[in-house]
């Protein structure tokens, strides 16, 4: 009788990881696109936010018994996403020292001239990466993900009031962080009309 | 106002909040400036470009469900044999797999059992009101790694002593004699320098932090106060009442709070030995042996730069070491100060230090090193190009400093998008033994060059006859030229490759490696040992909450393990021998007190308590 009961265990057991496997597929078919896009947004690197992504439905087929309603999928996905990249930004926010390799002045300087080229998209995600994490949170759902207000608490993982002030907090931290960013893109501007004779020198070997 | 303006971007608001917004908007201009910002920065976040996702995404993924599948963690027969209570067991478990529950939430504690430690002493500063409460309590157990949950503590903390003040405290040193230093700014913004004398007994043992050494960014920190409601708006000193101080710093040990029915103290006062002032440099610090205290201070209305002073127990007031007016305070080395100093003329506007300084046409900041005998006055220079604010540790063996482009901000510096480096000092510092001449180093060797760093060339190359008496002015060591000159001849850019150290030294310098491109505040506290090193960084300016890291130094300069993973926290943080105290911030409106322990007292850690906002550790 028990081992009986066992058997009949084991089988819904099962049933319910083979529900839970396509359920997965299924949200991976439908937001995979998306999810990667908002780690990738908040974390700034395509591969971790990759690496994440994968591991954002791994975490979700392991929870499956704790979503309560299916049609709450996609809120829930974010949910699990953003506890996922709050975790890894914890993790690497400053990491230690590491031996000194050098720096090329050369190197800085494509690179200063690689962000003055793409300015505006550069201040903005710049000043993105400078909002607060949870806030930072917030921002792309609403904005770039378009949760609705019940959505974006569910994801958020507070009340609807809690993450309108989120929202708000969020929105003002940005236009805090944008405005440092033009002040320091301007600053940077006029320092290369400061050494003209710097980029002169460089314009040519570029050409080449 | 702007919560109406932002929330409108979300919902419709109520009509007589879109009316009353919309009244508001016609007559202030800066409001609509920013209806206008948030607008565009909508408008700006919708452009940005979707990152498409990798083409094998579902392939790994597809591969890790199924490698869950057959290996997962969850087991049926544990489901099978479970009553409801197990099977709730099993349902937290994989929820906490899969970090829907904090594994170290106060509700979602780990069952991990307590360890008995040696009792560490942790002392922390609160404010309320015109009021600051000093505690401090004994941690005897903590939890293994990575727990934090598994001990409670007593719900109160008795107050060792209350001090009547209507400022906010923002840096403390403690002294090994058991004073207290309190750097506090008032409501307008004017800094007071205050001491005040902690309870002691005759009982040897280490005091709760130590002497340290720190250092930090010049400017002022947002939230600092004063500690005597007397604060005058230029630079006075007021007169000590303290006792006389000792030459031979005598270890204290800060009694354990009293019986809960103990009488509350009475509010003491602090004693100011500086005011109206703006703070510059690293937070004051007291000498290794404990007799000397310096910091540098400017005055509050930014009429001049910034100068050392160095106060003695006993004396009345703190007196300038220096009165060039372009002197930060970074640290103590040996008996000696070490201070950045600006060495051209006033720069306008802001700066890029290290690669411009070898330009002769940009108006850079052109910085120096000097290290000061604060006994003799006299001065010698540090061959550490473009470092900012540098702290040597109590052993005089590791130096970390800043080294990036610094920004005017008023009278100010602040560092930016530069780098902290690790290096080993005792090939910087000027008054060490010079090097035998198999040791003399190249003037521009890849790793010096790489960190700025030049061979050192003696200790009398740069000395600086002292000056005569009390009150003069300790001259300027080096000119712009010769700085300048020291950098020419050890190009940042020299080297691409990865480094060996400088001749002389144990190891290539090191650098901090952060995932952003801005410094913009630090702290550095070292054990008092110099064997362990924390540093508080963060990228936001003016911001309190940075990530606090720590470990171990090493004599190889290999990266050895960390003490304290990179993890959050606010500004004010202590190190000890073994233990390190911070403050954590929570999405709750109270902070936590937390404490982490390692070596022969344990690895582990402990919650200790909620904490109001402002609390500093020390």
């Amino acid at each position: 009788m028990a081992i009986a009961e066992a058997a009949v265990g084991v089988a819904a057991v099962t049933r319910d990881r083979a529900t839970a496997r396509a359920y997965v597929e299924q949200l991976f078919r439908q937001h995979h696109a998306e999810i990667y896009a908002y780690l990738a947004r908040m974390l700034r690197d395509p591969e971790l936010a990759a690496d994440l992504a994968q591991e954002t439905f791994v975490k979700a087929y392991r929870a499956f018994d704790s979503l309560e309603d299916p049609a709450r999928g996609r809120a829930w996905l974010y949910q699990i996403a953003g506890r996922t990249a709050l975790d890894e930004l914890r993790r690497r926010r400053i990491v230690r020292f590491v031996p000194w390799v050098g720096e090329s002045q050369g190197v800085a300087e494509s690179a200063e001239d690689t962000a003055l080229q793409q300015r505006v998209s550069g201040e903005l995600e710049r000043a993105l990466a400078v909002v607060p994490p949870r806030q930072r949170q917030a921002l792309l759902l609403a904005e770039l993900h378009d949760l609705t207000g019940l959505e974006l608490a569910e994801a958020m993982g507070v009340s609807h009031v809690a993450a309108r002030a989120l929202l708000t907090r969020a929105r003002e931290s940005l236009r805090q962080a944008l405005t440092v960013e033009r002040a320091a893109t301007a600053e940077r501007e006029g320092r290369r009309e400061r050494e003209p004779q710097r980029h002169d020198a460089r314009g040519p070997k570029d050409e080449r | 106002m702007r919560v109406l303006l932002a929330r409108r971007l979300d919902e419709p608001l109520p009509a007589s909040d879109a009316v009353a917004l919309e009244e508001h908007l016609k007559g202030c201009p800066a409001c609509r400036g920013t209806a206008h910002d948030y607008a565009a920065q909508r408008d700006q976040l919708r452009a940005l470009a979707t990152p498409p996702p990798p083409r094998d995404l579902w392939a790994r993924t597809s591969t890790a469900l199924d490698h869950e599948v057959t290996h997962g963690r969850r087991r049926p027969a544990t489901v099978v044999l479970g009553s409801m209570a197990s099977l709730g067991v099993v349902l937290a478990l994989v929820a906490a797999q899969a970090g829907l529950i904090p594994t170290l939430g106060p509700k979602g504690a780990v069952a991990a059992t307590p360890i008995a430690v040696l009792p560490q002493p942790v002392a922390y500063i609160t404010r309320q009101g015109n009021e600051i409460t000093i505690y401090q309590e004994q941690v005897s157990e903590i939890c293994p790694a990575p727990a934090f949950d598994c001990t409670s503590r007593p719900a109160d903390a008795t107050p060792l002593m209350r001090v009547d003040s209507s400022d906010e405290p923002s840096d403390l040193a403690l002294g090994p004699d058991g004073r207290l230093v309190i750097t506090g700014r008032d409501s307008e913004g004017h800094v007071t320098y205050s001491v005040l004398e902690l309870p002691a007994t005759s009982e040897a043992s280490a005091s709760p932090s130590g002497p340290q050494t720190s250092g930090s960014p010049g400017h002022t920190p947002s939230v600092t106060s004063t500690t005597h409601p007397s604060a005058s708006p230029t630079p006075t000193a007021t007169r000590s009442s303290g006792p006389s101080g000792s030459s031979a710093p005598s270890a204290v040990i800060i009694p354990p709070p009293s019986p809960s029915d103990a009488p509350t103290p009475a509010p003491a006062h602090a004693t100011p030995i500086l005011t109206g002032v703006s703070a510059a440099g690293a937070p004051a610090a007291w000498s290794p042996d404990g007799t000397m205290l310096a910091f540098s201070a400017m005055p509050a209305d930014g009429t001049r730069g910034p100068d050392i002073y160095v106060w003695r127990p006993g004396e009345a007031v703190a007196h300038a070491l220096t009165k060039d007016h372009r002197s930060w305070f970074a640290s103590w080395a040996g008996g000696r100060i070490l201070v950045s100093r600006v060495a051209a003329s006033p720069v306008k506007g802001a700066a890029k230090s290290p690669p411009a300084s070898a330009s002769p046409t940009a108006a850079a900041p052109s910085i120096e090193t000097v290290l000061i005998d604060p006994l003799d006055r006299s001065a010698r220079t540090v061959k550490l190009a473009d470092a900012w604010l540098p702290s040597v540790d109590p052993s005089g063996r590791f130096v970390i400093y800043y080294r990036g482009p610094l920004e005017r901000d008023g009278a100010m510096l602040r560092s930016a998008e530069g780098k902290l480096v690790l290096a080993d000092w005792r090939v910087l510092d000027p008054y060490a033994p010079a090097p035998s001449p198999s040791a003399a180093a190249p003037a521009a060797s890849p790793a010096a060059a790489a960190s700025g760093v030049s061979a050192p060339t003696g200790p009398a190359a740069t000395a600086v006859p002292s000056a005569p008496a009390a009150g003069d002015t300790v001259a300027p060591v080096a000119s712009a030229g010769s700085t300048a000159a020291a950098t020419r001849s050890a190009p940042p850019n020299a080297s691409s490759t990865p480094t060996a150290p400088p001749d002389g030294a144990a190891f290539a310098p090191l650098i901090l490696a952060t995932p952003g491109d801005r410094i913009a505040d630090w702290l550095v506290r070292w054990s008092p040992d110099g064997s362990v090193y924390g540093l508080w960084v963060t990228r936001t300016p003016d911001s309190e909450t940075g990530v606090l890291l720590v470990a171990p130094t090493s004599a190889t300069g290999e990266v050895q393990p960390d003490l304290l993973p990179p993890t959050p926290a606010l500004r004010a943080f202590s190190l000890g021998r073994a233990h390190a105290a911070w403050v954590a911030p929570t999405d709750s409106q109270d902070d936590e007190l937390r404490l982490v322990t390692w070596g022969p007292t344990g690895n582990g850690g402990v919650r200790i308590r909620q904490v109001g906002t402002g609390t500093l550790a020390f």
